[in-house]
């Protein structure tokens, strides 16, 4: 039996059918990820007694008859940001390099109460700020697809490692494009949620107007299970909203997908380019409908979410003062304690992003930047309300480029920012956005394109995903 | 558009120390990100507000029923505190 390539549906199955254990199940993941991971670095710790002691919990379970969901015995992997009560969570900074979480996160409760397996934490851009996983404390993560290259990021550890088969699916984070860029990159589905879709009480915050947690999977159809285990309201976050999607929304016949003219300009790789047109006329042989559609503000949207995000960047962060939790540095007076602590925990990037919302938010300033950018922001939003008047989906490339080589953007954090030039629209606009494979490049590197839909929306994203997917298969 | 001494007012405001030798750097970075978020100031924004927009949820309100006010045990967090003294976290005198 080959376990090793399962995606979460079929694994159920095999599991379902007692053709295999959790267990075996498990076992095959850690083997895995000790054959492949010194090379790859996807996980920052793994917990394999752990996972072998829950697995054994489940095959009891499954023998004493119980019917159990299709999340149960599935091996996950979870970002470092998210909570697992008594296992570390480091965001991968020296802040919390010491940090044990708790309690669980309300993702991580769902998930454990459907039996899912957690098989490790995984490597990130330091608390989430950064497009390859390079501003990791502990080190960078590498692309499984060729070492020499980045993984994306900032949930580069969870994208590898899903690609790798170091775990059957996986939790990342998505603030500007964390989860679709990685996925990107590594050749998986990262889906983006709406925003108040999946609670956060648990997620070691970014920038809050933003951040969704999501699955990065092997297929849309682990996508969708993911999701559908995480989602729904909860009362320790109160943005999170009672709103159901609506699966299979309607035939791909009635489907028709917005293409922005904004989008497929400058600074687009010409392979990037023509991959995501290869997958746009996969779709219109399903009979999707294809229309152009203008998203105006489309230019303005980095800038805009390179002032809303430092900004609370800089009032989240504040907590790490070395007084409750994590690092500190002693000294005689208290404002000593903050700064020293503060410089010590920090790396270059979260530092720099502290002091650029600190400044568009200062007395003076405000006005100019983060008052501006609220403005703009609504503006992209309405750009996308309009849009969707006359369409169902947009389509667009995930990032500009394939991955790129570790180091070659490290010392211009400028062009490490415009790798969010095609994700940052979903996450000011608040909607659900998938990334999805569509080939690779001449050097065989993946290449992903993005589909965004209404606010509440994700049905239409499953199902054109799970079209697509087929239809690509054949 | 950013001086050498706003960088010192506001790392003091950040509460992060930023050494003499990494003052140049970082003005030179934020400089550059400034005037890329500059370009915002093309779009007409003159009829909008700058109300934060969200879910479109308001007053989420929850039962007035009694509940622990933590989800941990109070000993599991001052246990991840750096100093406490009973059930006080212990900090530095705060007038110096």
């Amino acid at each position: 039996m080959e376990l090793e390539n399962l995606t979460i549906a079929e694994a159920h199955k095999l599991l379902a059918s007692r053709a295999i254990s959790a267990r075996e199940l498990v076992a095959q993941t850690c083997k895995t990820i000790r054959e492949k991971d010194p090379a790859i670095h996807g996980y920052l710790e793994v917990y394999e007694n752990e996972a072998l002691a829950d697995a054994s919990r489940i095959d009891k379970k499954i023998a004493e008859g119980e019917s159990l969901g299709t999340l149960a015995g599935i091996p996950l992997a979870i970002k470092d940001n998210i909570l697992v009560r008594g296992n570390m969570a480091s965001a991968a900074s020296r802040m919390l390099a010491a940090y044990t979480a708790a309690y669980d996160a309300t993702v991580i409760q769902r998930l454990r109460a459907a039996g899912a397996i957690f098989v490790g934490r995984t490597n990130m851009d330091e608390f989430a700020m950064g497009s390859s996983t390079e501003n990791s404390a502990f080190g960078p993560t590498k692309n499984p697809h060729d070492t020499s290259r980045v993984p994306g990021g900032s949930s580069g550890g969870s994208a590898a490692a899903v690609a790798a088969h170091e775990c059957v699916g996986a939790l990342g984070s998505d603030t500007g494009g964390s989860i679709r860029q990685p996925a990107s990159f590594c050749g998986v589905v990262g889906l983006k949620p709406t925003y108040g879709s999946v609670s956060r009480s648990g997620l070691i915050a970014m920038a809050s107007s933003l951040d969704q947690i999501g699955p990065i999977t092997k297929t849309v159809e682990d996508s969708e299970i993911l999701f559908d285990a995480i989602r729904g309201v909860d009362p320790l976050d109160s943005t999170t909203v009672d709103r159901a999607y609506l699966k299979d929304p309607k035939p791909m016949e009635h489907m028709v997908i917005g293409i922005p003219k904004e989008y497929f300009v400058g600074g687009l790789d010409p392979q990037v380019k023509e991959k995501v047109q290869d997958a746009l006329r996969t779709l219109q042989g399903l009979g999707v409908k294809t229309k152009e559609v203008s998203l105006p503000h489309a230019e303005y949207a980095l800038a805009t979410y390179y002032i809303i995000m430092p900004a609370e960047v800089s009032a989240n962060l504040a907590r790490f003062d070395g007084i409750r939790y994590g690092l500190s540095k002693d000294a005689e007076k208290l404002f000593e304690v903050y700064a020293g602590t503060r410089h010590a925990g920090f790396g270059a990037e979260v530092r720099r992003r502290i002091i650029l919302g600190t400044y568009v938010l200062s007395a003076g300033y405000y006005d100019a930047y983060y008052a501006k950018a609220q403005k703009v922001r609504a503006l992209i939003k309405q750009d996308f309300d309009t849009a969707f008047e006359t369409v169902d989906a947009i389509i667009s490339p995930t990032a500009p480029t394939p991955a790129f080589k570790l180091g070659e953007k490290t010392s211009d954090p400028l062009a490490m920012y415009l790798e969010d030039i095609y994700t940052v629209t979903a996450n000011l606009a608040g909607i659900p956005a998938i990334s999805i494979p569509c080939g690779l490049s001449h050097d065989n590197l993946p290449i992903g394109f993005q589909l965004m839909a209404r606010e509440f929306d994700e049905g239409t994203l499953f199902a054109i995903g799970k079209a697509y997917e087929q239809s690509a298969k054949k | 558009m950013i001086s050498k001494s706003d960088i010192k007012k506001l790392a003091h405001l950040a509460r992060i120390d930023i050494p003499e030798a990494e003052e140049e750097p970082l003005h030179h970075d934020l400089e550059r990100i400034l005037a890329y978020v500059g370009e915002l100031q093309k779009v007409d924004t003159e009829m909008l507000d700058a109300r934060a927009r969200g879910t479109g949820l308001k007053n989420v309100m929850q039962p007035d029923a009694k509940k622990p006010a933590l989800p941990s045990d109070p000993a599991e967090l001052l246990a991840a505190a750096p100093d406490h003294d009973g059930r006080y976290v212990r900090v530095r005198s705060v007038w110096s």
